[in-house]
């Protein structure tokens, strides 16, 4: 095992295919799911302590967070697929043995940067994980 | 290739071309020149990269001088300069190699960072030649992506 660097991390999407920015950052995959407290009145202490941990359930879901990414804007290349339907991104790392997190995902939120004079036109978009996703070292 | 650039647009400028000729440098000015000269220093610059690579854009801080005779005519000098580039671009500029072969360069923008403000006396005690005024420009242009060969 070997601790990396994110430079050469890549995204890639399987239906549009030609939609490839020089990204400068991408978000990994994460997210989150609720507990359920099942404390009720009946709950009570044990000995002589004055409280009780709430007893919880794990909810049935977890939800994924969108993949946010940030690239060049680079006019001619166009903007993320904002239209199109789910598709299958995978998120290559650049380890030696190349490790995939694929999902089934779609853009859910574009913002192309302001135009100023001193820096380089930027964008910024998420892609929201839509399915279970599958992670191969 | 930065200094290819600005070369060109300050060469191209008829009224500079009239104060200092081809009297324009990059780094230093060479032993025995004399009369008035512009002087172009790289000072940083960054290649804009990305996860992959970097990209086909560059960044460089530039400072550009104007040496003269006398302060009043090193800063005038100066002035010429930053009505030829400052503020200039989107465009394509063709510069020549050293091969002699010609070259497309897109030029995004430059901008003024640093108005000339400084005015180096003379250290040797002679008045001629040696007074300077200064000032910083930002250049965004295209460059060759590395190809790792």
């Amino acid at each position: 095992m070997a601790v990396i660097s994110g430079h050469g991390t890549a995204l890639t999407h399987g239906t549009i295919t030609t939609f490839t920015p020089k990204k400068l950052s991408i978000g990994g995959i994460g997210g989150s799911r609720d507990t359920i407290e099942t404390g009720h009145l009946g709950t009570a202490p044990a000995g002589d302590d004055a409280s009780v941990w709430m007893p919880k359930i794990l909810g049935d879901f977890f939800v994924g967070r969108p993949v946010a990414v940030e690239a060049f804007f680079e006019p001619e290349n166009g903007i993320p697929p904002v239209l199109e339907d789910l598709e299958t991104c995978t998120l290559t790392y650049p380890d030696s043995g190349a490790a995939t997190y694929a999902f089934s995902g779609g853009v859910i939120d574009l913002d192309v940067g302001e135009a100023v004079s001193g820096a380089a036109m930027r964008m910024n978009y998420g892609i929201d994980i839509c399915g279970t996703p599958t992670f191969t070292a | 290739m930065i200094y290819r650039l600005l070369y060109k647009l300050l060469y191209d400028a008829a009224d500079i071309r009239n104060r200092v000729a081809t009297n324009i440098y990059a780094s230093n000015v060479p032993a025995g020149v004399k009369g008035e000269c512009i002087v172009m220093r790289r000072v940083s610059g960054s290649p804009n990269s990305y996860l992959e690579s970097e990209s086909d854009l560059a960044t460089r801080m530039v400072q550009i001088d104007f040496y003269s005779k006398s302060a009043t005519d090193a800063e005038s000098g100066w002035e010429l300069i930053r009505n030829a580039i400052s503020g200039r671009g989107p465009e394509n500029v063709q510069v020549l190699n050293s091969s002699g072969t010609e070259s497309t360069i897109r030029l995004g923008a430059i901008n003024l960072i640093r108005p000339g403000d400084e005015i180096d006396e003379p250290h040797d005690g002679s008045d001629q030649w040696s007074y300077r005024f200064s000032g910083d420009f930002e250049v965004f242009h295209s460059q060759n992506v590395p190809t790792h060969a």
